[in-house]
């Protein structure tokens, strides 16, 4: 069908839908830059937790219910530290230990702070060294808890999983908000333009032309919306993920855009199609 | 042409509007018809032009039962049928070109075709001189003239006319008659629907009457 819109249509009909784009494209840009920045940001904790091993030398034996000595701590302490500096596994060691591990400061009810050390491993470690490692620390310390970066980073997995579901469940949710407020739009408009359907039904135009005609019609504005929409969402976005040390993703985010442009163009255009032929269907 | 047996339409489960109709318009034949207001005559007008199904019996259209037809076949079947709708229902934000023009666009025929349709068309009517007017700027008689052209532009085997003066003075009316005689005579069928007995008597041709949604 050679049936231009702006004949039909006028050019304010669907101005409405633009908006609607331009905001809800900044939005998807908004959930993709927070999808991006929290598999970045887990990659790389993961990364560093990975290589780090945390030695707890605690000041209270729970068994025994008993402080424990602070030559004792200072002794293992200084028996690790003695091992570590010989460890070709270990690239740095930083120790936390509170100056003030005197059993004559400490009161009845008070425990003293345990020591901690953190060790950065070698990220070009054999398989089993860790666990020689661990293992030759609790024979030097046997009081001495060894924690590895399992149990961490099974914790920020998960929340990572969690925000990742959160972000790319908004960004489904802003496609199907859209969806359903242009269904409402395209019903509004075929009412308000019902003179004008049925007079191009009666001289000869199927539910599929007026479809096409309202297709036409809408891409307009999706296009300048989403142009713009994510324009300036390119514009924002990207210095904030500059900031944010991620710009190694800003490739993804702009393939991300692109993807976002095309979903809401042909989202559009379908739902357009969808809407126009459930209202028609009851016309012969 | 267009054949209808035991036709019969009612709207939303209501009573019957249409009651067993039987019609059969030939090619080239000219009929009014006639009927007080809410006899039925807009409702038979919008059965014949294929815009509401019947919900009993069998329309025939250029040799096809419109019930078993696509959509997209009947759409077809209704580019070879001219309407003149009750009130013009010109598009009041296109001008007189465009208005004309619109049937010829919705076939798919080429701007340089159309222009020199629409001009002629324009010339036939005498609105040559208004073609980028807007409907609310022209007269009545004007806009039915307007609404004629863009009846007959696609050159339909058959026209429908629903009061085409209706809202006419009678020499304005007259001018409107003389235009369907012409098109009469070029092989279009005619269908006015009218309950204006002086045109009738002036224009002479077969009249069909409907009663209380009958043909009597």
């Amino acid at each position: 069908m050679g049936l231009p819109s702006h004949h039909l249509l006028p050019k304010t009909t669907f101005r409405h839908i633009g908006v609607m784009v331009m905001f809800m494209s900044i939005m998807a840009a908004f959930c993709t830059i927070g999808y991006i920045s929290v598999h970045d940001i887990t990659r790389g904790w993961l990364v560093d937790i990975d290589n780090s091993l945390n030695i707890e030398i605690p000041s209270f034996n729970g068994q025994t219910k008993q402080i424990i000595p602070a030559e004792t701590i200072t002794n293992n302490i200084t028996s690790i530290e003695d091992y570590l500096a010989n460890d070709p596994l270990v690239g740095n060691i930083k120790i936390d230990r509170p100056d003030d591990i005197q059993i004559a400061d400490i009161d009845e009810f008070a425990i003293p702070a345990p020591a901690f050390i953190t060790i950065s491993l070698r990220p070009d470690r054999a398989n089993n060294a860790e666990d020689r490692l661990v293992n030759n620390i609790q024979n030097i310390a046997p009081n001495a808890i060894v924690k590895n970066a399992e149990e961490w980073e099974k914790s920020i997995q998960k929340t990572a999983y969690t925000l990742s579901i959160i972000f790319g469940g908004l960004t489904v949710a802003i496609f199907i908000i859209t969806s359903i407020l242009l269904s409402a739009i395209i019903k509004i408009q075929l009412r308000a333009h019902d003179e004008t359907v049925q007079i191009i039904h009666l001289m000869g135009a199927s539910s599929r032309n007026i479809s096409s005609l309202f297709k036409s019609s809408i891409t307009h504005p999706v296009l300048i919306g989403n142009i713009v929409g994510l324009g300036f969402a390119v514009i924002i976005f990207s210095p904030v993920m500059m900031l944010l040390n991620l710009e190694g993703n800003i490739p993804i985010f702009y393939a991300s855009v692109g993807i976002i442009f095309f979903t809401f163009l042909i989202l559009c255009r379908w739902v357009t199609h969808w809407t126009v032929m459930k209202t028609l269907r009851s016309m012969p | 042409m267009i054949e209808l047996s035991h036709v019969g339409l009612r709207y939303d489960g209501g009573p019957e509007v249409l009651s067993d109709i039987n019609l059969h318009l030939e090619k080239g034949s000219f009929h009014y018809l006639t009927g007080s207001s809410g006899s039925g005559k807009s409702s038979l007008m919008r059965l014949l032009s294929i815009g509401k199904l019947p919900s009993r019996g069998d329309i025939n259209v250029f040799d096809n039962d419109i019930m078993y037809l696509s959509r997209e076949k009947r759409a077809q079947l209704r580019q070879k049928i001219g309407v003149i709708f009750q009130g013009f229902r010109l598009l009041p934000h296109l001008s007189l070109y465009d208005n004309v023009a619109l049937p010829l666009r919705l076939i798919g025929t080429p701007e340089t075709k159309i222009k020199s349709a629409v001009i002629d068309m324009a010339e036939w009517i005498g609105l040559k001189d208004y073609m980028h007017v807007k409907p609310p700027f022209l007269s009545g008689g004007q806009q039915q003239r307007v609404a004629i052209a863009r009846a007959v532009i696609t050159k339909p085997q058959i026209l429908l006319a629903d009061e085409p003066t209706g809202s006419l003075d009678d020499i304005m009316g007259a001018k409107i008659m003389t235009l369907f005689e012409e098109l009469n005579k070029a092989g279009t069928a005619i269908l006015v629907a009218t309950h204006n007995q002086n045109m009738i008597k002036k224009f002479p041709h077969p009249t069909l009457k409907l009663k209380a949604g009958n043909l009597v």
